[in-house]
Parts: C-alpha cells; structure tokens; sequence
C-alpha cells in the first residue's frame, strides 16, 4: 500500500505539474477563459448544468436551514 | 581450510540436531563426546567423521520424529524398574559411525599369539559375535560411569565375559581338565571372541579409501544435508499442534459489542469512501471531457493548451481521489474489521496444546 501511494502520487504530481504548465502557456500565448467558456456552453451547454446545480444547492439549503422545518 | 574441534564440532552438531527431542539430542551428542573421548587421535577421527552436518544428516535418515514420541510416551507409561530393550535408529547409526572411526581393537595390538585355529573358531560360529547392541552397550552404556573411564583397548576387556557366557566348549574339551585350566580356556576364548570382533571391523579399516569417496561427494551433499535437516526442523514445528478454544460467555460478550460499534465505524467510514469514489467518477469524466473537447472545438490553439492544461489536472485529481476510495476500502474499512476479528481472537479463544 505504502508503495501504491509513492506511486499515485508521483504520477499525479508530474500530472499537474505537466497540466499547470499547459495552462500557464495557453495563457501566456493568447488564451481566454471567457473565450473558453463561450466555446464550451455552445457545445456543451456549461450554463445550464451550472444553474441546474444552483438550483439543486439552493432546494437543499431551504429544505435542511430554513425555519419553518 | 577451517580448523575445527571436539568443542566446535558437537556444538555444530548440536545445533544441527533441534530437530530432535532434547532428550534424543542429548543422547546423540553423549555418544560423540564419548566417541572422541575414545580415541587418541581427535583429528583423524574428526577427518574420519567428516562433518556435523553429515553426522546430522545420518543420524536425521535414522531418525523419525513421530515414533520417538510415541516410544516415549510408551516408555513413560511402564513401569521405571522395567528396561526398555529397544535401541532407537538413531542411536544404531551412530554406533555404526563409530564402528567405522573407532576400530575397538587397535590393529598394532594384534598379535600372532591372538590368531586363531580353524578348529577353534568354529566352537563359536555366529553366536559369539557381538551384535551391534552389544557394542554399544559395552562401548558406551558401560564407560559411562565418568569415575572409570575406559580407552578402547580397556574396553575390550568386556568381552571376555560374554566370552564366558557363550562357552559350551569348554565341557567338551576340558571337562576333565581342572579348575585352572578352564580358566585358560576361557581366556583364550576371550582373546578369540576379541578377534572375532577384530576380524569384523577389518572392512571398516579399508574406511580411508571410502571416506576419500565421501569428500568428493561432501559438497553437493551438503546441500542435500541442509535441505533435509531445514524439512526436519519444519516437520518438527508442525507437530506441535494448537487448538483454539473458545471462551463462551467472552466471547457472546464481545460479539454483542463490538458488531454494533463495528457497523457504526464501518458506516462512518462509508462517508469519505463513497464522497470520494463521487468525485474521482466526476474529475474523471470532466478530464475526459475536457481532452475531447480541446482536440475538437477550439480554433485558438492558446485555448486548447488551456484545456488540455486544465483536463490533465482533472484526470490527475480523479487518480488521487480514485486511489483514495481504493485506499479506505482496502485499508481502513478493511483493516477495521480485521482488527476487531483478531482483538476478538485475542480477548475469546485461548490456545491449549491439542
């Protein structure tokens, strides 16, 4: 287990590591997340699973905090 | 070429005899002990037997655990006044190592005057050689008094009492002949049963040329010897059974305790297992996702570089929070419950020798 965990965790290291460094280069090179974020509503329609999970967040805080329960 | 005494050599021996019971094993090292202190010349004899571990490994092919056991408790439930004629194997072995090493009749003391007639020798035929019993009772069982100690050519003088025993041919020959010439006879009988004896050993003295044989050989014997004597000591260990026993009214007690607070931990433990099993399915997903989406919808490559960034990093997350799951299913929940199961083993069941 113990050389399970070096494992794993080297991998995922070197993994961000090798992911910041792409992000950092995008940016660097002319990237936009507004752009980004545009791209991907159109194709994967970010925006409506992000409200569907406001909304979802929001039924379980009235249902468990709010005074009348 | 490693120099090696009687002190080195029986404790090698020693230590390669645990396999036996301590009383066998004490039994086999006296008898070595009295071998060397037998002869005059302790490095030929040492030469002569080669190895502890080759004495090991003949007295270990002579030796069968099981039935000592059985013998003893046999020979512990007689009565103590009634002698147990049995020799075990092991100690006939070792009797034949010292036949081999330890002539009994020195060859310089054989003289003209011992030799012996055609005529005479067949007044004996068989019945007055010494059995391998015999020998051993007269070379080890009667020089085990350490107040008389007795070298080999001493020791020979044992015989002519069997000699004395064994003589009808005295009433033949000399029944009319007085006191004093049957005791001549005797001891001349005496002398012939030595030579018998000596007549015996005279293939062990061609002993050198086979013992050149056995150097040969010594090497790739050894690890045969280790081998066997390490499967000895194995089967030695497993005879010595336990059984667990329960203790009932603990043991009812502690199932009524711990099932419950074990099933509660398991259930709190629960929580973070499946929390992050969640989220490794999400990053995952979303990593491979992003991967998909930055080689198919991005025309600016800076964009894609940010997602392929971003996706790795998700897929990274995934593997930790994946071998996290994998980590309190294995370990935690596991090694919970294999701790209670085994502080019950400890705490209810006691181990008593089957």
């Amino acid at each position: 287990m113990k050389s399970g965990w070096r494992v794993i965790l080297s991998i995922v290291l070197i993994a961000a590591l090798l992911g910041a460094v792409c992000v950092g280069v995008g940016l660097i090179t002319g990237g936009e997340w507004a752009r980004i974020y545009s791209t991907l509503d159109s194709r994967y329609h970010v925006a409506a699973y992000v409200d569907y999970v406001q909304q979802v967040i929001a039924v379980f805080q009235e249902a468990l905090f709010s005074p009348a329960a | 070429m490693i120099s090696i005494n009687k002190q080195k050599f029986l404790a090698e021996l020693g230590r390669l005899l645990t396999f036996m019971s301590e009383e066998d094993r004490q039994e086999a090292l006296t008898l070595y002990a009295k071998m060397f202190d037998d002869v005059e010349d302790e490095q030929a004899l040492l030469q002569s037997l080669l190895s502890p571990t080759r004495q090991a490994v003949i007295i270990a092919r002579a030796y069968d655990a099981n039935a000592r056991k059985l013998q003893a408790r046999a020979k512990a439930r007689r009565d103590e006044d009634e002698e147990d004629d049995n020799t075990p194997d092991f100690v006939l072995a070792i009797l034949h190592v010292y036949e081999e090493c330890v002539p009994l009749l020195p060859e310089e003391e054989v003289t003209e005057e011992d030799s012996v007639m055609a005529n005479q020798f067949s007044l004996f035929e068989d019945d007055g050689r010494p059995t391998e019993e015999s020998v051993y009772e007269e070379t080890f069982v009667l020089h085990e008094t350490p107040e008389d100690p007795l070298p080999p050519d001493e020791g020979e003088e044992a015989l002519p009492e069997e000699g004395e025993a064994l003589s009808p041919a005295p009433e033949t020959e000399a029944a009319a002949e007085t006191a004093e010439e049957s005791d001549e006879v005797d001891a001349f009988i005496a002398n012939f049963s030595i030579q018998d004896n000596e007549i015996d050993e005279a293939p062990a003295k061609s002993t050198p040329l086979v013992l050149e044989e056995r150097r040969v050989d010594s090497v790739d014997e050894e690890e045969e010897v280790r081998a066997l004597v390490e499967d000895l000591l194995d089967e030695a260990e497993e005879d010595v059974v336990l059984v667990r026993k329960p203790r009932v009214v603990l043991l009812v007690l502690f199932v009524l305790l711990a099932l419950p607070l074990t099933l509660l931990a398991v259930g709190l433990l629960l929580l973070p297992t499946l929390l992050s099993l969640v989220l490794a399915a999400v990053m995952i997903a979303a990593g491979c996702a992003g991967l998909i989406a930055a080689f198919g919808g991005f025309p600016v490559l800076a964009d894609i570089l940010v997602v392929l960034g971003c996706a790795i990093i998700a897929l990274a997350l995934g593997l930790l929070l994946l071998w996290l799951f994998i980590w309190f299913v294995g370990t935690a929940i596991g090694g919970l419950i294999r701790g209670v199961i085994r502080l019950g083993g400890s705490w209810c069941y006691k181990e008593v020798a089957a």
